[in-house]
């Protein structure tokens, strides 16, 4: 009975709190991010049931008066800036004091450009691979965020130490992450830099307002017409170090009387770079986007936007090659071809995206969204192919000097290939045509009797075109309620629906007349039969251009998602709380017949079902407006994705052993302060357990003479560590910047791993246990730092230099080189047995690296309207070309016998790397109206 | 206003839709083959070896011979022979897939010089300079001294393989070149393997292992001698000891014991 007195005592007093104020209120100061200077004449307005809006005084501040208590959306544009929107509370009918609001200027800065696209190839050829993304999406408010945006981006740098995929990527709302590997969808709107500029981001653990969001924050592209920039915009870029030229033209009417608005987008990426022979840009992208917005109750969005591109990409070698030809930058993936240069890999992607958006706001402090999207469309990556002939590739290990070490006369022979022919140091085009030319062979009447042996051509060299085609539908709906001023509520439903299509086609049969579909690797080990038939249905299928061969598969996913968060304030104190739960299904359809996996490849595999959830909780006390410590802490039990679920996705529905949900276990704890005077900083300490992680990696094994797999599962890490950012304005325009990223991300567990073969169930190594803890994760530095200077001068000049160093970069490593197989043989009782077994498990640490980048930037406006800027980019000023930024140890080991063949030990093969560019320009020039 | 820019975004796209897509390269141009006049005959050339491994030092000396072996069905290893009217030679061309650029019957030229004229088992051999003393000749494999030395000349219709029907031709003259023992009696193998040879042994697991077979020509004993590897290894020999055959392949000797290398299974032909 007291209980329930005191409750309804409570109820009363909380339903009473809006009553008591009537005279609240919103003040602040609007400020030049970069200059620290005040705004004035900043357009500042306030969403209620109708719109307030005021201007701020020269000294930038204004005040809004005579608001209820409540939460209200707040707007901010001034002429040269960019919208700023933020959300403010009310309370106790107190004015609440902003303090300041900075608003950037509206001039891309370093456009955070497509050089953090490069892709790499690696040994890996599972469909994952993985693509270099940057870690950091957009420069958001967070002090830290914005420098590492921009300096540690080139140097692979992944915040925390997190996979990219962790970072949680929405789309209006709709969340893109790729529904087969995780991995972050830049890709679907590269190019389209103006049209995606508004974005809203949280960091770390944080909530968003559009889900509980992962580990690694989550941040919202607003593609909506009415979110793009109003009027024309123009831009031409070129630079030294991705493509030659970047054409950029976008329209948006802005919200027109009638409640429409409309905006449009395309671009041109063209060309190579100064440093990477054969990487090329062919790309375009456009944007179409209609809303209406009716009594600002109901807001209709359609959007259409993708990015035909076409680019080639880059292969790393290694230390020996580099050396050979004094080039830490060469490429094997191309050759000349009738003097053109020709590159072998070659992405092929047009993925388009439509997405319907529809928000309900029948009072201020209530909204209704839904969305739906589509994505849809081709990704495709081309490579040589190859049936019983020699490799093409020109820095197979077998080419280069080192192979003939105990040789020195081939040594030299091989040295002199490298150091005066084109033929041997690139893909020899013409040899590969000429060897299918004449590649007459009445085999092929044996496969098939249609065959007219004798005046056609069995291509045995060509170009495949590995397909991963999506068709991908998203759907969500969310409800948000703001209850008074102290409590805001939403609640949201996922639905996800993916069926991708993995399979190749002969993209180019470079000169012969047919490819002949069947399972080389099996024919030469079973010989008859069947056995060797890729596809049973159809078999010795004649293959012309374009056609399918090799496997066909789909891939069906299903995910369902009902997430809520929950915001309370009282006082300073804020909590936020937020859980999800998610259910996950997958599995395999297999399109064709194998003929090695009769009973196991075509039709469906057992589905993969899992039960997923999120729990998250944030604390924060606010000492004064902008002066605040927060923690959060989560809890997360995650699906394994369909590309690391399959022994051999390619040959069969085979699921990995024990394969289990991703546990994930992060704390981070942190204080943030933001003075009027343009002060800012951010300190944050990190926790992040991950355990049971599983991963495949597919490659062709010289010792099984066959392709294999790596499943490894019962992968722990522990990523540890502080972020600092630091700005402190110095003197008229004039501040710091600095940012500092110190982590220790170790593998805490020995996983184990078992290798298959694609074409037979013989396991050739099984469950053997990989010794890995207290080794270091790669990909990324794991010190990462800046110190610099920003200058913004009178007339929209502006200017900034920084130096950054980094520290701790490890190589990825192959998990048989810390297997018991791998060290086998090796007599650790001599000096020269432990050296081996060193040289054998040792994981390399990169040298560490310092780089200097400076900016400048200047903008015109003219006529009243007119604005004409243009801003220059000048990175790695020491030129220092040796910086590596990424490598991996080749999956192969060698194997060495004595003259009776008995096995004596194992040795590793040469890792690979990838090297920072030299220094390198951006030059971007822009018209807007 | 905005009507006309929509129009040029429209144009734009479509013009981009139309050009992405277009990235075409010309076929090269076909080969031309090698045009050399020889300098001396094979026969000449192989009685430069006087037992002892030289490395050829004059740069004049141009070789001509036509291809009679294929590796394709992986039963001739690393090596190339090649024949012209006086004898055959071995040119340890050190890679796999030689089929695929050197077809039977197509003309080979080879500039010796940097290689090394030497004998396995008194076989003589064309191959690389050895740095192993217990080769006299190492594999041709560094691209750039395949490229120096061995030059593919025009296309032809395979050779016709010389008939051998008495033991006298059976002899060093006639080593390394395509052969057809005629009448040949098959005499089973002395470890009384049934099939040509071992691709994988069902105990050791060991892979690949030479199997012999012995044939006799006119009272002369040849061993057919069949790698592992060979696509036809595990095929079963399927002859009556003492049934007769026509056998066609390369012959070559290992000592005393004079061989044959089947190129494929169309070499037997059972009488």
């Amino acid at each position: 009975m007291r209980i329930k007195t005191a409750v309804i005592a409570v109820l009363l007093l909380l339903s009473a709190l809006p009553a008591l104020a009537q005279s609240g209120g919103v003040k602040g100061m609007v400020l030049d991010r970069s200059a620290s200077r005040p705004v004035r004449d900043a357009k500042v307005t306030l969403f209620t049931d109708r719109e307030i809006t005021v201007y701020t005084q020269e000294d930038g501040k204004f005040e809004i008066s005579g608001l209820q208590d409540g939460m209200y959306r707040l707007e901010i544009s001034a002429e040269g800036y960019l919208v700023t929107r933020l959300n403010v509370r009310v309370q106790n009918g107190e004015v609440y004091d902003l303090m300041s609001v900075s608003v950037s200027p509206d001039v891309p800065m370093a456009d955070l450009g497509d050089e953090m696209f490069a892709d790499f190839e690696v040994e890996d050829e599972s469909g994952s691979g993985y693509e270099d993304v940057p870690s950091v999406l957009s420069a958001s408010r967070d002090v830290f965020d914005n420098i590492a945006a921009y300096s540690f981006s080139s140097m692979r740098f992944l915040n925390r130490g997190y996979e990219s995929g962790t970072a949680d990527i929405y789309i209006n709302g709709i969340r893109f992450n790729d529904a087969l590997s995780g991995y972050t969808p830049y890709s679907l709107f590269s190019g389209l830099n103006e049209a995606t500029r508004e974005k809203e981001s949280v960091g770390g653990l944080s909530i968003s307002d559009y889900g509980v969001g992962g580990i690694n924050g989550l941040t919202n592209v607003n593609a909506y017409a009415s979110t793009v920039a109003k009027g024309y915009r123009f831009s031409v870029l070129t630079n030294s170090s991705t493509y030659r030229l970047r054409l950029m033209a976008t329209y948006a009417t802005g919200e027109m009387d009638n409640g429409w608005s409309f905006a449009v987008s395309a671009s041109t990426r063209q060309g190579g770079n100064d440093y990477v022979t054969g990487v090329f840009y062919n790309a375009f992208a456009y944007f179409l986007a209609a809303e209406k917005n009716i009594n600002d109750k109901h807001r209709f969005a359609l959007t259409l936007f993708g990015s035909p591109v076409q680019r080639g990409a880059q292969n790393s070698s290694t230390q020996e090659v580099y050396d050979m030809l004094g080039n830490n930058y060469y490429n094997s993936n191309w050759g000349y071809q009738n003097g053109k240069v020709r590159n072998a890999r070659v992405r092929n992607n047009h993925e388009p995206v439509l997405l319907f958006n529809y928000e309900y706001t029948p009072v201020y402090d209530f909204k209704v969204t839904a969305g739906v999207s589509w994505r849809f469309g081709r990704n495709g990556y081309s490579a040589l192919d190859w049936y019983d002939a020699p490799d093409p590739r020109p820095d197979y290990y077998r080419y280069l000097p080192s192979y003939f070490d105990e040789d020195p006369g081939k040594y030299s022979w091989a040295l002199e290939g490298w150091m005066t022919d084109d033929a041997v140091r690139h893909i020899n085009w013409d040899r590969l045509y000429d060897v299918n030319r004449n590649s007459y062979f009445d085999d092929g009447v044996d496969y098939n009797p249609d065959i007219d042996a004798a005046n056609t051509t069995r291509s045995k060299y060509i170009l495949e075109e590995r397909r991963t085609d999506q068709n991908d539908i998203n759907a969500n709906l969310q409800v948000t309620k703001q209850f008074g001023s102290y409590l805001k509520g939403s609640l949201g439903y996922n639905f996800r629906w993916n069926r991708t299509e993995y399979y190749k086609i002969v993209k180019d049969l470079l000169g012969g007349d047919y490819w002949l579909d069947v399972d080389q690797f099996a024919e030469r080990d079973f010989g008859s039969g069947d056995s060797y038939q890729n596809n049973l249905l159809n078999p010795n299928h004649v293959v012309k251009e374009g056609e399918k061969y090799g496997y066909d598969y789909y891939a069906h996913i299903r995910n369902h998602k009902v997430w809520t968060a929950w915001d309370l304030t009282l006082g300073g104190f804020q909590a936020t709380l937020g859980g999800e739960v998610g259910y996950n299904t997958f599995w395999r359809e297999g399109l064709v017949q194998k003929g090695l996996f009769p009973d196991n490849s075509l039709g469906a595999s057992e589905k993969q079902n899992f039960l997923t959830y999120t729990a998250k909780l944030g604390l924060a006390y606010r000492f004064s407006g902008q002066n605040m410590i927060y923690a959060n802490v989560a809890y997360m039990e995650d699906a394994p994705y369909f590309d690391e679920a399959f022994l051999s996705p390619r040959t069969r529905n085979s699921v990995v052993r024990g394969l289990t949900t991703e546990k994930i276990f992060s704390a981070d704890i942190n204080y943030s302060l933001r003075t009027g005077n343009g002060f800012a900083l951010r300190v944050t300490g990190f926790l992040t357990d991950i355990k049971d992680q599983t991963d495949l990696i597919s490659f062709y094994d010289d010792l099984s003479r066959a392709y294999t797999n790596f499943s490894m599962t019962g992968i722990d890490q522990r990523n540890i560590g502080v972020e600092v950012g630091l700005k402190v304005p110095i003197y008229a325009g004039l501040a710091f910047e600095g940012a500092l990223s110190y982590g220790r991300y170790v593998y805490t567990s020995d996983p184990y791993v078992t290798q298959t073969v694609d074409n037979s169930e013989r396991v050739v190594l099984d469950n053997e246990r990989v010794y890995w803890n207290g080794y270091r994760v790669a990909r990324t530095p794991q010190l990462a730092s800046s110190v610099g200077l920003t200058w913004s001068g009178p007339n929209y000049l502006f200017a900034g230099i920084d130096l950054n160093f980094f520290d701790g970069m490890y190589i990825s490593m192959n998990p048989l080189r810390r297997t018991d197989y791998a060290v086998q043989g090796m007599d650790l009782t001599t000096e020269e047995g432990y050296a081996a077994m060193r040289y054998m498990t040792d994981q390399e640490r990169f040298p560490h690296a310092f780089v200097l980048n400076a900016n400048i930037g200047k903008s015109w406006r003219f006529a009243g309207k007119y604005l004409l800027g243009v801003s220059a980019n000048i990175n790695n000023i020491l030129n220092n070309k040796n910086i590596k930024t990424g490598g991996y140890e080749q999956m192969r080991l060698s194997r060495n016998q004595d003259d009776s063949g008995n096995i004596l030990n194992y040795t590793p093969f040469d890792s690979k790397y990838f090297y920072l560019h030299g220094i390198n320009y951006m030059i971007n020039v822009y018209f807007r109206f | 206003m905005s009507i006309n820019i929509l129009k040029y975004a429209a144009v734009l796209l479509a013009s981009a839709a139309l050009t992405a897509g277009c990235q075409k390269f010309e076929e090269p141009e076909p080969f031309v083959p090698a045009e050399m006049e020889a300098t001396m005959t094979l026969a000449e050339f192989k009685a430069l070896y006087t037992g002892s491994p030289m490395e050829i030092t004059d740069g004049s000396i141009v070789l001509e011979g036509k291809v009679i072996s294929t590796d394709r069905s992986g039963n001739v290893y690393r090596s190339l022979y090649i024949e012209d009217a006086t004898a055959g030679l071995e040119v340890k061309i050190g890679k796999t897939g030689l089929y695929n650029d050197y077809k039977e019957g197509q003309t080979i030229y080879v500039k010796p010089k940097y290689l090394c004229i030497g004998a396995y088992g008194e076989s003589v051999q064309l191959g690389a300079v050895s740095y192993e003393e217990r080769y006299e000749t190492a594999y041709i494999d560094a691209q750039a001294l395949i490229d120096r030395t061995v030059f593919r000349g025009a296309y032809g219709e395979p050779l016709t393989p010389m008939d051998i029907s008495s033991a006298s031709q059976i002899s060093d003259a006639n080593l390394c070149r395509l052969v057809r023992l005629r009448n040949a009696s098959y005499q089973g193998s002395e470890d009384g393997l049934r099939t040509w040879a071992v691709s994988q042994d069902p105990l050791t697991g060991q892979e690949a292992e030479y199997g012999q077979q012995t044939f006799r020509v006119d009272g002369k004993d040849v061993v057919v001698r069949t790698s592992g590897y060979a696509s036809f290894a595990d095929d079963e020999v399927g002859l009556e000891i003492g049934a007769r055959c026509n056998l066609t392949g390369i012959l070559t000797k290992y000592y005393d014991t004079f061989q044959l290398v089947l190129l494929d299974l169309d070499g037997v032909e059972e009488l």
